[in-house]
């Protein structure tokens, strides 16, 4: 038995490919995070809301995205929305599918962030007559902000590597080529091994920075 | 109505099987973060090198991929074997890397004075992890725990994508005969939140059990 | 017992140094202590005090020096050479003379008063549960805490942790018992409770007691020997009388002086 089992000059050839694949791949990391992130704000303001029924829809809501598998929900964009007119393209389902996905997680992150900041900073505020917007734009956020900040760039890793999932509804993202290469050449082990490379390294790198705006902001 | 009991066969079956994987890798999972994240803590790098690498390795990479990986890869190195048992080691593996960081934490959260106190009263080393540090870890390890066996279960679903006919699967099945996909992906969805919703409610139970804050 | 060998302490220290990365803590530091005698080691903050009291308990090492309890060596470490690798069975049977309270009582909090009390005895001098549970209670009868033999730490005052932690190391039977300002963390009622067990088993024992105090007025009542230091070394010693009274040094006139005038 001769067979060579890694390839590297094959896998050399994959390389420019899955370059491009890594773009869509960030590109839907990217995009699905700011959707996340303003629909995460939204929840937040809704679970601060002394409505109990905003309350409780919010709270349920965030519960239920949280807690229900992605790929499903992705499933449940993909075939749902264009039978009610929407028609998107897979990417597109995919941020959103994203977006919705982890806006449940930030809704957290951000009020962790504001009961981070203790109450008698609101007492204070209010005992100096500045109003609620005030209170909160130029008081609470600048010091909640500093525990948000690195728990949502560990958001935006695990969403990163969340992203493969968008193969299931055929995204040109790094797996799915990665899946069409080995079925063309009938060998899995280069593309596969390298997307694995690929985001071992980019989520390192990433934790690094990470692990180093925590050390800048939180204290 | 009456459609939707046509489909709960289907749906049960793929119940159980997301319930396998889900206890399977559980019972793979637990193990791995215990001694990872105890070699983590060890300032030997033979345990702590081999542990740092599985981490990282395993948080660093993506379900999904490992899955793949471990499914038509692995093959090529001489390990043939069958998706059910791939993706109960691949989540097991992948859950547990999440762990052993929940492990380490909670041991390091224990404070220095605990291991002075059993020092002065002569426990050894073993005993002071197996008696005194670690049931005061796991107190602090249930929470996140809890967290991460929602994440288990919800991870459950990739495994649908190497063919394994869990629920995620028989909904993709019944969805491509019956092409109801609003009824059946949202009986998923459904599904899945009231498992979570009992795992967390199983966990309270045990945190109320374990907490010796007995104010 | 009537062992009172004068020539066998039950402590000693030789040219004992040891320091914090580059803070010098203890300055070949030299003392002994003989069995069964009761001592107040007495100080400013941060003169070493506890450093003293952690090193008998083999919580610190030390950098040089040599460390003796009932005439065995505990540690030894010449001058510039790496530490000797004691071994841990040595180390643990002399550990096992010496019991050690602290200051914040470091009770186990997932176990009950009594597991607390019997969990060593049990697992590591490997007597019975029955004898041990025997033995916790009479140690929480001395303490006062019969009725608290079920409870939880977290479901106790300061004082009455404080006094099931003194249980718990009396129950391993040290022949030395160590006590770190164990008062110091506690309102005065609560540290009063603690005080008047301690007094007592100070009269009824004839274990070896080596006590860091602020509180003067009970080292003067309860020990038979003052050791003042300051800056990692011992200015004077002697008997309560003698420090308290006509203490010779300058410097432990001031820091008596300043003591006594805060309280
Ligand atoms: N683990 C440690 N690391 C660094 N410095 C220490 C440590 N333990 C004690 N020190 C320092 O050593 C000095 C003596 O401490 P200690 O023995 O606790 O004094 P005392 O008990 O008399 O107040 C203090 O300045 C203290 O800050
Ligand atoms: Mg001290």
């Amino acid at each position: 038995m001769k067979e060579i089992i890694f390839d590297w000059a094959f896998a050399w050839s994959l390389m420019p490919e899955l370059m491009g694949a890594l773009g869509i791949t960030v590109i839907a990391t990217v995009l699905g995070m700011a959707l996340a992130m303003v629909l995460g704000l939204f929840w937040a303001v809704l679970r601060r809301s002394k409505n109990p029924v905003m309350y409780w829809f919010s709270t349920t809501v965030v519960e239920f995205f949280r807690s229900t598998p992605l790929l499903v929900q992705i499933y449940f964009l993909f075939y749902v929305l264009p039978d009610v007119g929407f028609r998107l393209s897979p990417l597109q389902t995919g941020v959103l599918a994203l977006g919705i996905h982890y806006s449940a997680y930030l809704a957290e992150v951000y009020r962790a962030g504001i009961d981070s900041v203790p109450r008698g900073q609101w007492e204070a505020a209010t005992a100096l007559n500045l109003g609620k917007f005030h209170t909160f734009r130029s008081i609470i956020f600048p010091q909640a902000l500093p525990p948000i900040i690195p728990a949502m760039g560990n958001y935006l890793i695990a969403m990163f590597k969340d992203t493969p999932m968008l193969s299931a509804i055929t995204v040109l993202e790094l797996l799915q080529t990665a899946k069409i290469m080995g079925a063309e050449s009938f060998r899995y082990i280069e593309p596969l091994t390298l997307v694995g490379m690929l985001f071992l390294i980019l989520s390192l790198i990433s934790a690094r920075m990470i692990r180093f705006l925590e050390k800048r902001y939180v204290q | 109505m009456s459609e939707i009991f046509g489909w709960l066969p289907n749906l049960l079956s793929g119940l159980k099987t997301t319930l396998l994987l889900t206890v399977g890798a559980t019972f793979v999972a637990c193990p791995m973060a215990l001694a990872a994240g105890l070699a983590r803590l060890s300032r030997n790098p033979f345990f702590y090198g081999p542990a740092v690498c599985y981490i990282e390795v395993f948080r660093g990479t993506s379900a999904l991929i490992q899955l793949f990986w471990f499914y038509y890869v692995l093959p090529h190195f001489g390990f043939q074997m069958e998706a059910l048992t791939a993706g109960i080691l691949v989540l097991g593996l992948n859950i547990g890397a999440y762990g052993a960081e929940v492990v380490r934490g909670a041991v390091q959260s224990v404070p220095r004075e605990q291991y002075e106190a059993a020092k002065a009263l002569n426990f050894s080393k073993m005993q002071t992890m197996k008696k005194i540090i670690l049931p005061q870890a796991f107190v602090a390890i249930l929470p996140p725990a809890g967290n991460l066996l929602i994440e288990l279960l919800k991870s459950t679903a990739l495994v649908s994508m190497i063919t394994i006919t869990e629920l995620t699967f028989k909904g993709q099945m019944l969805r491509a005969s019956t092409l109801k996909s609003t009824e059946i992906f949202g009986i998923i969805l459904i599904l899945y939140f009231l498992l979570a919703l009992s795992i967390t409610h199983g966990i309270r139970k045990l945190e109320r059990r374990f907490s010796y804050v007995k104010v | 017992m009537s062992n009172k060998n004068a020539l066998k302490p039950a402590i000693h220290m030789q040219k004992v140094c040891k320091s914090f990365g580059k803070l010098a803590v203890l300055k070949d530091l030299n003392f002994e202590i003989q069995p069964s005698r009761k001592v107040a080691l007495i100080g400013p903050s941060g003169s070493g005090k506890s450093t003293i009291l952690r090193i008998l308990m083999t919580l610190e090492s030390i950098d040089s020096g040599r460390v003796m309890i009932d005439e065995e060596v505990l540690y030894e470490v010449k001058e510039g050479a790496p530490p000797p690798h004691l071994a841990e069975e040595h180390v643990s049977k002399i550990r096992a003379k010496v019991g050690m309270v602290f200051q914040s009582f470091n009770l186990f909090p997932h176990m009950s008063v009594l597991r607390n009390i019997t969990e060593a005895p049990v697992h590591v001098s490997r007597i019975s549960k029955e004898e041990a549970e025997a033995r916790a209670l009479e140690f929480l009868d001395l303490v006062g805490l019969k009725n608290k033999v079920n409870a939880y730490p977290a479901q106790l005052s300061g004082g009455q942790k404080q006094r099931v932690a003194i249980a718990r190391a009396l129950a391993m039977q040290p022949r030395i018992m160590l006590f770190d300002e164990i008062t110091s963390a506690l309102d005065p009622e609560l540290a009063a409770e603690v005080l008047s067990v301690l007094r007592n088993l100070a009269r009824t024992t004839d274990m070896t007691m080596l006590l860091v105090t602020h509180q003067m007025h009970f080292a003067q009542e309860f020990a038979d020997r003052i050791i003042f230091m300051e800056h990692g070394t011992i200015v004077e010693e002697g008997s309560p009388e003698k420090i308290f009274q006509q203490p010779k040094e300058e410097r432990t006139r001031s820091f008596l002086k300043t003591v006594l005038e805060a309280t």
